[in-house]
């Protein structure tokens, strides 16, 4: 919880750069992964405040070599997993970027994650960037 | 029932007689009554098969390294997912739905296996395998083997597995069924439990089929 806390009063403090005009990001966390693990799964409420749809166009973290943006499609009994290009926040809504549905896929870790670890990501908008920092948790 | 012969005699043999029968029939009665209210009882979410269909023998390497083979699956209870290590959300999310089941069973858990089954051998090694599963339960197995296996194996059980490719040739996902694949004691395909998963419809489930086999 404590950990959490901290996790938070940095995205806080990161926040006031605040280029991605309108964009509020909360649930952010990111999934515990067993040692070793190549990928994590990112998961956030995007709210966009504003009038106009809220593209994100890419995402980096220097915790990772690569974040991608994942949509899980269940079709036939199969589970399809898709790279989109962007994500977009309708105005005066939100995006869930939620287990079994979407995720941030976080490609190659620089080190090993656990449970109270953050991760920080950036978010690139059309008007800039805003960074995010996830807490590590553990799943279910 | 065969009773026209005891009516044949006096009352009291008569009654004596019934009351034989019932005493014997009444509770194979209720026990036959029982077992079939065990096997009518429909899952929460899942499907159990009229009847279990028997799989053939195959070759899987375990997370052990050593052979995987039907005879494995013998004796208990098995839930079988299909994935990968390189999964990012479904297969930790799946597992640990799974851990946390099979802790809402308490000691009946114990007669349950799980079983993740790797259609990825080409980054799945079985040690680094072997830790991945552990880190969700330390009983969990796993086990994979050479696609050509695989593919056989999914004919029978009913999963199937596509190489999506990627961009960048080490990054491709694999899409794969979903599906929980329930294994009887005898090692014959039993049903499905199909997603979404939460651990307490999960648990709900498999409580249920573990106490269709008492029944039994």
């Amino acid at each position: 919880m404590t950990v959490r806390i901290l996790c938070g009063a940095l995205a806080l403090v990161a926040m006031p750069g605040h280029a991605c005009e309108g964009l509020e990001v909360s649930e952010a966390r990111v999934m515990e992964s067993p040692p070793g693990a190549s990928v994590l799964a990112g998961f956030a409420t995007l709210r966009n405040a504003g009038d106009a749809p809220l593209v994100i166009r890419r995402s980096d973290s220097p915790d990772f070599s690569a974040v991608e943006f994942h949509s899980l499609v269940r079709r036939d009994g199969l589970i399809r997993m898709t790279v989109d290009g962007s994500l977009t926040v309708p105005p005066h809504g939100t995006l869930a970027i939620k287990s079994g549905e979407r995720h941030l896929m976080l490609i190659r870790p620089a080190r090993d994650f656990h449970e109270g670890d953050c991760v920080s990501v950036r978010l690139h908008c059309s008007t800039g960037t805003l960074d995010v920092k996830m807490p590590v948790e553990k799943s279910g | 029932m065969r009773s026209n012969g005891v009516f044949t005699h006096g009352g009291t043999v008569r009654i004596a007689a019934i009351a034989m029968i019932a005493a014997v029939a009444l509770p194979l009665g209720m026990l036959a009554w029982r077992e079939q209210a065990e096997r009518a009882r429909p899952l929460v979410s899942g499907t159990l098969l009229p009847q279990p269909r028997a799989i053939a023998d195959f070759a899987l390497t375990g997370e052990d390294g050593k052979p995987f083979t039907r005879a494995g699956l013998l004796g208990r209870w098995t839930v079988v997912f299909v994935g990968y290590t390189h999964c990012p959300d479904v297969c930790p999310t799946t597992l640990s739905q799974l851990k946390a089941a099979k802790a809402r069973l308490g000691g009946a858990g114990a007669r349950l296996a799980v079983l993740f089954v790797s259609v990825d051998p080409e980054r799945d090694a079985p040690d680094p395998l072997g830790r991945y599963v552990r880190y969700f339960d330390k009983d969990f197995r796993a086990a994979t083997g050479p696609v050509d296996a695989l593919t056989a194996l999914g004919r029978q059980l009913g999963f199937v597995f596509v190489r999506s490719p990627a961009p960048e040739g080490e990054d491709y996902g694999i899409d794969h069924s979903a599906e929980l694949i329930l294994l009887d004691p005898k090692a014959r395909l039993a049903g499905y439990l199909t997603p979404p998963f939460r651990a307490e419809t999960l648990a709900a489930d498999l409580g249920t089929i573990l106490r269709k086999w008492v029944a039994r």
